[in-house]
């Protein structure tokens, strides 16, 4: 976009691995259990507000409950359901890119229109249905996301492995006897790498704001369970007299993927010029 | 062309249809409306009845196919909760989301075109730069907390605008504003990258060295090609927007299509939510076919391929 000098986004980067180490070492940071009620020391204000103490540094909710201790656990969530949700959802794509892409035919058609019924739609709809008839957990909130990612993935390998299987270093691999699945895998699939990393990170961004919203609604991992879009619910009601409760966990939220969306950029121009936007 | 429209119409047909057979199926795993509808103190004759009247007692296929014939004949069904006719309530509804769609895409549009220009042309500079940042964060910030966080400062604050419920253009604001932030970014940040596109292309240096002046070189040929991609974008963005701001619409109790489904869902209330999701399906696929038609008028390029 500069010209073809693009500078790695370092503090993104930075801020990113710190979210995932307060992640990986939550139960070593946080303050305090980050479901302990205390209801005698309830909507305690952020520690630079009158009436805020430094012992909870971000304030407590309306349980009682610490801000910050929330937070820091909340970061596991949305990095796994982030992480665990894109690769289920890639790996399926790629693999029914590869397969579409390859093959053709009749397979090809059927799995491409499914493709377009669920682009035919608005996901968080599907979404909200499909929650609420599988349930509250961690892995139907994954299981879910990763219904909605595979689309993409499929799509834009199918599309490249369509160009690319006429090229004559397939076909020179083709007629000294390789097979078909050696082909995709070991030739073809290289090919697809960038712009499929370039995908994935923008995915992992798009989940993670996903997830929160599922949570936000009450059909995320669990009503109470301490994460950044259920905790965002749990303050809406108390936004007159304790901001705090909603707005720490979508700074968090903010950040985090504002964090993986410089990260993406960088790596689509640094990886794939041809992809502009 | 018309080869294209009918393969283009047939294949969102077939999109809806599938999308309609899937939320069918799916609603009918959510539980028993009869068990939400019916007084806990109903007999099981009297459940039974009601099931039997509304046809849930069939299998599951057969209600598809009676479903499928009273679709074909326009009807959609009477609300179980509210025993009215589905399609009044969604043509009720429809308008109030059409309002917040069309606002919010407004919105994004009248900032986002300016800004775009305005930082490809100073590319590279301080205002590049700052237009970048802020697109990405409006990119990257979730928006039911940023409606939230509007609530808290615009309404509650500084009391500014009402902070929920249906009305004139004040009741608007907020929540047109909510949704518009994640497209005016993404518009932004593609008239920037095509006005860039543009400007380096041989019939702009043609233009300036005819001695036109810069502003007529940006604003009519520069910017008139540019915004050939945009319509793509805006044209999902229309799409994705009418097909219901369920969340958006929640925070602010803004009486729309995306609301109506999730409460639909909700009370189990299975025409309703079938109706609703019919109605959202056909305005996505609509939107999208009339987008790329539109391009293709704007484009000439395109018709031949």
């Amino acid at each position: 976009m500069n010209g073809g000098k693009t500078r790695a986004p370092i503090g993104a980067i930075v801020i990113l691995a710190c979210i995932a180490a307060v992640a990986v070492f939550a139960p070593w940071l946080a303050p305090e259990n980050p479901e302990e009620i205390v209801l005698t020391r309830r909507l305690a204000p952020p520690f630079w507000m009158e009436g805020g103490s430094i012992a909870h540094a971000l304030g407590t909710d309306s349980l009682g409950r610490d801000i910050l201790s929330r937070l820091i656990f909340g970061s596991r969530v949305s990095l796994i359901v982030g992480l665990v949700a894109v690769a289920a959802g890639a790996g399926v794509g790629i693999a029914l890119g590869l397969v579409t892409g390859y093959y053709g035919g009749v397979l090809d058609n059927v799995i491409m229109r499914i493709g377009d019924v669920q682009l035919a739609f608005p996901f968080i709809l599907l979404a909200i249905a499909l929650m609420a008839v599988l349930g509250e957990g961690l892995g139907n909130v994954i299981l879910v996301l990763s219904i909605r990612s595979w689309v993409p993935y499929a799509r834009m390998v199918r599309g490249q492995v369509l160009a690319l299987k006429e090229q004559e270093f397939v076909q020179a691999v083709r007629a000294i006897g390789a097979k078909d699945w050696r082909i995709t895998v070991k030739h073809i699939l290289p090919n697809v790498a960038a712009p499929v990393i370039v995908l994935a990170s923008f995915s992992v961004a798009r989940t993670i704001i996903a997830e929160a919203s599922l949570s936000f609604l009450g059909l995320g991992v669990g009503v109470s369970a301490a994460t950044w879009g259920a905790m965002i619910s749990q303050g809406k009601d108390y936004l007159t007299d304790a901001w705090w409760i909603s707005g720490f966990p979508g700074l968090a939220i903010m950040i985090t993927v504002l964090s993986i969306n410089l990260i993406g950029d960088w790596l689509r121009d640094s990886l794939d010029p041809s992809l502009k936007y | 062309m018309g080869g294209y429209l009918a393969r283009r119409l047939f294949s969102g047909a077939l999109a809806i249809l599938g999308i309609v057979i899937v939320v069918f199926v799916l609603v009918r795993m959510l539980g028993d409306p009869a068990a939400l509808m019916m007084p806990p103190e109903a007999t099981k004759e009297e459940i039974e009845i009601f099931r039997h009247a509304y046809g849930f007692d069939r299998p599951i296929h057969m209600q598809l196919v009676d479903f499928m014939k009273e679709l074909a004949r326009g009807d959609l069904g009477r609300s179980l909760r509210h025993d009215e006719p589905v399609m009044n309530m969604i043509m009720e509804r429809l308008p109030a989301t059409l309002k917040l769609s069309v606002t919010a895409l407004v919105f994004s549009l009248i900032l986002a075109v300016p800004l775009g220009v305005i930082a490809a042309i100073h590319r590279g500079t301080f205002w590049d730069r700052a237009t970048m940042v802020i697109a990405m964060l409006g990119q990257s910030v979730p928006d039911f907390w940023l409606g939230l966080m509007l609530i808290y400062l615009a309404g509650v604050r500084l009391r500014l605008v009402p902070i929920s419920g249906y009305g004139g253009f004040s009741h608007l604001i907020l929540p047109a504003l909510t949704l518009s932030v994640f497209p005016l970014a993404r518009t932004t940040r593609i008239v920037r990258s095509a006005m860039l596109e543009v400007l380096g292309q041989d019939y702009i240096r043609t233009a300036r060295s005819k001695g036109l002046s810069e502003r007529i070189v940006t604003y009519k040929h520069a910017l008139k090609n540019a915004l050939i991609p945009v319509i793509t974008v805006v044209g999902l963005d229309l799409g994705a927007l009418l097909g219901g701001a369920v969340i958006v619409e929640t925070i602010f109790a803004w009486p729309g299509m995306g609301r109506l489904v999730v409460q639909a869902l909700d009370n189990r209330d299975f025409p309703l939510v079938q109706g609703g999701v019919l109605v959202m399906a056909i305005s996505y696929v609509g939107v999208n076919i009339l987008v790329d038609l539109l391009y293709s008028i704007v484009d000439p390029r395109i018709r031949c391929n």
